[in-house]
């Protein structure tokens, strides 16, 4: 899917300067910024997506809220407000959602006062319905957080798929589960007889596979991220949020 | 893309893999395989980076590896066997960076050898720590559990949980402080909780450890180390002026943010106004804890954790205790959150006593009676019994402020006993002095212990009193325990009531011992009436001028001070007449000196009406009439046998009548005093032992 991320393990340099930093240093002026942001996006609409179906109680017109949060975004103007030094991607995003949404709220609220503002660029969308009541932030924070590190691995994944071509589409499926860990249930030999090749090459491939996974998955977070020194620390952040929340915990709260 | 897989749980680490989970493989256990490195070229974030498997395999021979548990900017950690003792351990590897340092080696030894040292159950232990093909480790004990951090987020946490933290993570600061070693990083991934629920902290002293990379390698050069939030301001600003204090601020940001998920940052607002379930009392140990001048933060580890227990044990609040049973709270329990107080309150418990027992052990010993009790009791009960009731109302009352619901009942109960018991016994030493009228104002006990002991006593008590009436109150402002309870009105009054008439008191028996001390001070005591006389007599007033002693002997000067009335040993014709006896008949005096253990001499030279030795000095022959009339002194003598008839000597004067004939003698009427106060120089009583034995 994307051009330059496939490139990224293979020439550091290049990358110092991440698609985020494009975006922060021209304020998402320059036409490259725009691009970058576009980008960027594009590959974590989930968590907002996740975030404003939580946020709204699992509205049916989530997804246009979404849209709308996205396009506005993208108009721009709100990146004045974000500081270069406040690093993450991932935070920027989940503010700004919070901001749209809070917004979009006291709009609703003056609205159903009697006062007419406009709705910029929503009008479509059916504000009453949003329903705030009670929300826990720390868990709709810990909620986009999962799905931020989720939607990573995702494009992790595919980008390694698609890296490797249609060509290895089955041994792909079939190997996948080791870029985890070693298998418990098959063993090299084992797939080797599925595949037709040796043990050894089996674990050369799952070996090269792994490392090209790493390197994938790493520079995806640090293209969210202003300094690339806190990958580390963002990936074992997201370690974290992996571990302490499951999916079936963090919906059957809200 | 994915495709859809039923839920399943993840054969690794048992979670649930969701049908969202990315290729249907476990989101948890994919990161975690990314984050543990097996070789090749990475990322370029360099020294960051883990060191490569096979390296550590070579470098730990006697270790297996078994996964990467933690990584951060203080290095990676691994969970690994060690082979030989079957025993999981922590092994954690120092990032690279620091070993190019200077220096590092020796400051790792160093530093290495006070952490060993560090054995305490909420501490993590460090096994071993050392340098193994170029990488720096420290080989430590492995907690099962989590840290405080994803306790955050995997459950919620109440205020009643982290006031059961709190108290371990000071527990285990306190020590580590004690032996001097500071955290420099207490932030929640570094407080670990393991399955059986026991707090762990972990990284004592790695921050100083590896500190940032500063030119000579040295943190002692003053380059700030900690994590930004939960860092001290004086750790900023001054990081070569730190000591224990900054680790009591990063303790209480860390209970900040447990009790309300947020950081105290900027103009931040008390605990409390975040979450409105809490305790507002709690909010005054956290903000003091967070206090940018450290001095006015908690001073110890051990402060924050007395502070601390006291609420989680005696939290009034009842939301507080979520689960628990609703228990109220026992006398013992506030006395063991509240030695002080209790202290207090047990000593002023003793007083009371010791003013009960020591009257009757006094009486007991000299075979008196009650009327003598009464007055001993009476009298002690004054010094002893008035500040200790005051003492023991006002602790008490502390104590039932501190919790205990029926304190204020305790002590009112404390502070009406004596009062009751000293208008009891008023009562009883003056019906006895009815009943008995030659019992007169004399009979008043005041012998050497009253004399010198009681008067030390009460003025200890009493500056005790003060004193710690006075530490109280300095207490009570910053004390968050007592933040909420304002003092009854009535009690402060009572306490100002019960202030004035201790010192009032204790004026007024200070003047009636000196009042009492004849001679020695300049104030007179008389030996009989001193007012109107009774049964028509006329006036006696017989005035002991001095008392002293000689070795073992008492003498006595008494004066004969009547005014009206010649008083002559032989006064025979007014004194009858003024009794109404009529006749031929005379007035004598008697002077007897009473006592339970005389000499055996005193028997051979005592008179029939004598029973003490009466000799003048020089003349030592035996009773002897003495001429005591108006206006003149005699000198009485008597020899005493032991230090202890001293005490329970009386000096008895006798009016006598003679009728008719002169064998028949009436007794008009007998005034006593008694002397044990007299020989108040103990020259005599250490002169008279001493020849004794």
């Amino acid at each position: 899917m994307t051009e330059p991320l496939a490139r990224i393990g293979n020439s550091n340099r290049r990358f110092m300067t991440t698609q985020w930093t494009h975006v922060l240093s021209a304020r998402g002026e320059s036409a490259e910024a725009k691009e970058s942001l576009k980008e960027l996006c594009d590959r974590y609409y989930s968590p907002v997506l996740a975030f404003v179906n939580c946020y709204t109680h699992r509205d049916q017109n989530a997804q246009d809220w979404t849209q709308a949060f996205f396009a506005k975004l993208l108009e721009g103007r709100s990146l004045d407000t974000v500081l270069p030094s406040k690093g993450k991607f991932r935070s920027y995003l989940l503010g700004a959602v919070k901001h749209f949404l809070s917004d979009e709220r006291s709009k609703h609220q003056a609205e159903k006062r009697g006062g007419a503002v406009e709705h910029c660029g929503v009008e479509d969308v059916d504000v009453f319905s949003i329903r705030v009541a009670k929300y826990n932030e720390k868990a709709l924070d810990a909620l986009f957080d999962r799905q931020w590190a989720l939607s990573i691995l995702q494009l992790s994944l595919q980008d390694l798929e698609k890296e490797l071509g249609a060509s290895q589409s089955t041994r792909f499926e079939l190997l996948r589960p080791w870029l985890s860990g070693d298998s418990i249930e098959l063993s090299h030999a084992d797939i080797g007889v599925k595949l037709g090749v040796s043990a050894e090459a089996v674990k050369v491939t799952i070996h090269r596979w792994r490392k090209r996974f790493r390197e994938i998955v790493k520079a995806h977070i640090a293209s969210t991220l202003a300094d690339i020194a806190e990958v580390d620390e963002e990936l074992s952040y997201l370690i974290q949020v992996l571990a302490s929340t499951s999916s079936a915990t963090m919906y059957t709260t809200y | 893309m994915s495709v859809a897989t039923p839920p399943k749980s993840c054969p690794r680490c048992n979670s649930i893999i969701s049908e969202d989970s990315p290729g249907g493989l476990c989101p948890r256990c994919l990161m975690q395989f990314v984050a543990m490195s097996t070789g090749g070229a990475d990322f370029p974030t360099g020294d960051r980076l883990p060191p490569e498997l096979e390296t550590l395999r070579a470098a730990f021979p006697h270790l297996e590896i078994l996964e990467l548990i933690g990584q951060g900017g203080m290095g990676v950690v691994y969970k690994a066997r060690q082979t030989k003792l079957d025993r999981i351990v922590a092994l954690k590897i120092l990032p690279a960076r620091l070993a190019r340092e200077t220096l590092f080696a020796e400051r790792f030894e160093r530093e290495g050898r006070m952490l060993a040292r560090l054995n305490h159950p909420n501490i993590v232990g460090v096994y071993d720590f050392g340098q193994a093909d170029g990488l720096y480790y420290l080989m430590m004990e492995y907690v099962d559990g989590v840290n405080l951090r994803q306790a955050f987020a995997s459950a919620h946490f109440t205020p009643h949980q982290a006031l059961s933290v709190i108290p371990k993570i000071c527990e285990a600061l306190q020590f580590a402080h004690d032996e001097g070693v500071l955290h420099r990083d207490i932030k929640p991934e570094n407080i670990l909780l393991d399955t059986k629920g026991r707090v762990k902290i972990a990284d004592f002293g790695i921050a100083k450890l590896s500190g940032p990379d500063d030119k000579t390698g040295l943190t002692e050069t003053g380059a700030a180390i900690g994590t930004p939030h939960y860092m001290a301001p004086e750790q900023v600003e001054r990081p070569s002026d730190v000591d224990h204090r900054a680790d009591i601020y990063s303790l209480g940001v860390v209970f900040y943010e447990m009790l309300t998920g947020e950081l105290p940052l900027g103009r931040f607002a008390a605990p409390s106004e975040r979450t409105a379930t809490l305790d507002a009392r709690i909010d005054q140990i956290v903000m003091r804890s967070l206090e940018k001048d450290r001095d006015r933060r908690q001073q110890s580890a051990k402060e924050v954790r007395t502070e601390v227990e006291y609420l989680s044990s005696h939290a009034s609040d009842k939301r507080m205790q979520h689960n628990e049973a609703e228990t109220k709270p026992s006398i013992m329990d506030s006395i063991e959150s509240h030695p002080r107080y209790a202290y207090r309150s047990t000593l002023a418990i003793a007083l009371v006593i010791a003013s009960i027992l020591l009257p009757v052990a006094f009486a007991m010993n000299r075979d008196v009676g009650m009327e003598t009790i009464a007055s001993y009791l009476a009298m002690i009960s004054l010094w002893l019994g008035i500040p200790g009731t005051f003492l023991g109302f006002l602790h008490l009352h502390y104590l039932g402020l501190s919790g205990y619901r029926n304190g204020l009942m305790t002590s009112v109960l404390a502070f009406t006993f004596w009062p009751l018991a000293i208008a009891i016994c008023t009562i009883l030493w003056i019906a006895g002095s009815l009943l008995s009228p030659f019992q007169q104002r004399a009979s008043t006990v005041v012998d050497l212990f009253e004399l010198i002991v009681l008067p030390v006593i009460s003025i200890a008590v009493f500056v005790f009193g003060v004193w710690s009436t006075k530490k109280w109150i300095e207490k009570t402002r910053p004390d968050p325990r007592f933040a909420n309870k304002a003092i009854h009105p009535v009690v402060e009054v009572l306490h100002f009531v019960m202030k004035a008439f201790t010192v009032i008191l204790w004026a007024m028996f200070g003047l009636f011992i000196l009042y009492m001390t004849p001679g020695t001070t300049g104030i007179k005591s008389t030996l009989g009436y001193d007012g109107k006389p009774q049964n028509n007599l006329p006036e006696l007033n017989l005035e002991i001028v001095k008392i002293s002693s000689i070795e073992n002997v008492l003498v006595i000067d008494v004066k004969d001070s009547s005014s009206s009335i010649q008083m002559e040993t032989s006064d025979v014709d007014e004194g009858a007449q003024i009794a109404g006896m009529g006749g031929n008949s005379a007035t004598q005096f008697r002077i007897i000196f009473e006592g339970p253990n005389l000499l055996p001499e005193a028997e051979v030279l005592a008179s029939d009406s004598y029973q003490g030795k009466v000799f003048f000095p020089g003349e030592p022959t035996g009773p002897r009439e003495f001429d005591l009339s108006r206006g003149k002194t005699v000198t009485l003598a008597f020899a005493l046998p032991d230090a202890k008839s001293a005490l329970a000597c009386k000096l008895r004067v006798e009016r006598e009548i003679q009728e008719g004939t002169p064998s028949t003698m009436t007794v008009l009427d007998a005034h006593q005093m008694h002397l044990f106060w007299a020989p108040c120089k103990l020259g005599m009583y250490n002169a008279y032992a001493e020849r004794g034995r």
